[in-house]
């Protein structure tokens, strides 16, 4: 179910890239809960469907640490709406699906063996699924190609965890580039 | 050129932002135990030089021994012994997936007995009192009364905890009742304390998971005084949620409460016989003072090993309501036992 999902979007993240009509690449800094710092790289495929608004799929591979409690690893797929203003101001919204691979994290994990000795284990947990809700802010400096910078509020979810669905929030702020 | 540094700007208020330390991250030992899908953290914080360690046993159940790491009696206990925090299965900030099937008393007792067994090969074999709050009281007591468990503690601490769900409810409901004529005399919120009647009435025989005894006597705590309280044991909440192991996990894990229906702890309890130490509240309203008397025969440690301490004008939690007298008593208890 998880595999055929991220799938379905991996497969129209392609289609949507027939129809692009900009290739950008971002990078940031993706802060779980704010202050749990990490990074976070972007590459999105932008089609203007008109002077002020494009759709957008964006491919996001990042990870972050919240020490004393996992760090994580994730790759998620997104679509969503970007609606430019004279100013060079824009908004946007996002839907996304991905996958969050996360590691205990401290001072170890321990149990239980076969002999009923308590070991050190991996601290590796489960790859999650990871449906994700974002907004976002931004300003694109002059010309053509010229930067955009971002700040993006995101909910997503790591599910399953304890029979139910973890929410996490985090916010992201970087800078976009034009390739082509 | 503006607009690089602009970015740089950015990046350094951010990276300052995430940079800064916390105590939450850097005091003390923070691992895990994996059990039956269940990734359960422990914090052992304080002096663990000292071999004399607290093992803490949080209530609800659903509650978080992170919450006894934020009281102003815990963090005065670590200058003299280590203190453990634990987060039981589907509790705090317990992580993993476990099944459902695994929400039993004897899966909790199962994992306190890993919880101990861990501590005492990790810091090699130190001197282990067990504490245990509310239902942790229960949860302590199941373990401590079976098999040989008590030879590994030092001494068992009973926080206003909860053994015999049917004696319990009765008593509460008792504690109540006795309450509400005078809130009818008083003439205000007619319709709800009439509801309290009622509701007794056409359940004269509640079990532990039913919420409303618990909602009707916290509605009649006289003694529960909030802002003194938040004063005594200050808490910085917006560093608890940015820069510490919290997550929203605490808000969102919960469990169903229904497998404590009917627990009966009584031959536990007389199986115990190591230095037992009793504390309650005096104006407990979740589980009133009667059941401290009851606590105190039914244990089976003989009468010079055991002490009962009543805190005047105190409700479910003396450890967070009354830190001074509540330290004094583990103190006391401690340093004979040790």
């Amino acid at each position: 179910m998880r595999s055929t999902a991220i799938v379905f979007f991996m497969l129209a993240f392609v289609w949507q890239a027939s129809a692009q009509k900009k290739l950008n690449l971002g990078i940031g800094y993706f802060g779980q809960t704010f202050t749990h710092p990490g990074l976070v790289a972007n590459l999105e495929l932008e089609k203007q469907q008109s002077t002020k608004v494009a759709t957008l799929g964006r491919l996001d591979l990042g990870t972050y640490l919240h020490q004393r409690n996992h760090l994580g690893v994730f790759v998620d797929a997104h679509f969503g709406l970007r609606r430019y203003r004279k100013s060079g101001f824009f908004t946007e919204q996002y839907l996304g699906i991905g996958t969050l691979l996360s590691f205990y994290e401290g001072d170890g994990v321990f149990a239980k063996d076969e002999n009923g000795k308590l070991r050190r284990i991996s601290s590796f947990a489960n790859p999650d699924l990871m449906p994700s809700v974002t907004l976002g802010a931004g300003y694109k400096f002059k010309g053509e190609q010229g930067p955009m910078i971002y700040f993006r509020p995101k909910v997503y979810w790591q599910l399953p965890y304890n029979n139910l669905a973890l929410p996490h929030l985090a916010v992201q702020t970087g800078v976009v580039w034009n390739l082509r | 050129m503006k607009n690089t540094f602009i970015l740089l700007v950015l990046a350094l208020i951010l990276g300052s932002s995430a940079c800064e330390k916390s105590e939450y991250f850097e005091d003390g030992e923070y691992f895990y135990l994996k059990n039956k899908g269940a990734v359960m953290p422990i914090w052992v914080k304080g002096k663990v030089q000292s071999k004399v360690f607290i093992l803490t046993i949080h209530g609800g159940p659903g509650a978080s021994g992170h919450e006894f790491m934020l009281s102003k009696s815990f963090q005065t206990l670590e200058q003299d012994y280590a203190v453990v925090y634990w987060d039981q299965r589907f509790s705090g900030l317990s992580q993993g997936d476990p099944k459902n099937n695994t929400i039993s008393v004897n899966q909790f007792v199962e994992d306190l007995d890993q919880v101990v067994d861990l501590i005492r090969q990790r810091y090699q074999d130190p001197k282990i009192f067990l504490l245990g709050h509310s239902w942790g009281g229960g949860l302590g007591t199941a373990w401590l009364g079976r098999g040989n468990n008590q030879s590994k503690i030092q001494g068992w601490i009973d926080v206003d905890g909860s053994k015999y769900d049917s004696l319990e409810v009765q008593a509460v409901k008792t504690w109540t009742l006795e309450r509400v004529p005078a809130k009818i005399a008083e003439g205000k919120d007619l319709k709800f304390w009439n509801y309290v009647i009622e509701w007794y009435q056409q359940n004269p025989n509640p079990v532990y998971a039913d919420k409303e005894p618990y909602i009707f006597a916290e509605a009649l705590n006289t003694v529960f005084d909030g802002a003194a309280l938040a004063d005594t044991n200050q808490i910085n909440y917006t560093k608890l949620f940015l820069k510490s192991p919290f997550s929203l996990a605490y808000f969102t894990n919960k469990l169903d409460l229904s497998f404590v229906n009917g627990i009966d702890f009584r031959p536990e309890m007389r199986n115990i016989r190591i230095p037992s130490l009793v504390l309650w509240g005096a104006d407990d309203p979740t589980l009133p003072l009667p059941l401290a008397d009851f606590t105190y025969r039914t244990l089976g440690t003989e009468p010079a090993k055991k002490q009962k301490v009543i805190f005047p004008n105190c409700g479910h939690s003396p450890h967070y309501e009354k830190p001074t007298a509540f330290v004094a008593s583990m103190r006391g208890f401690i340093e004979q036992w040790k």
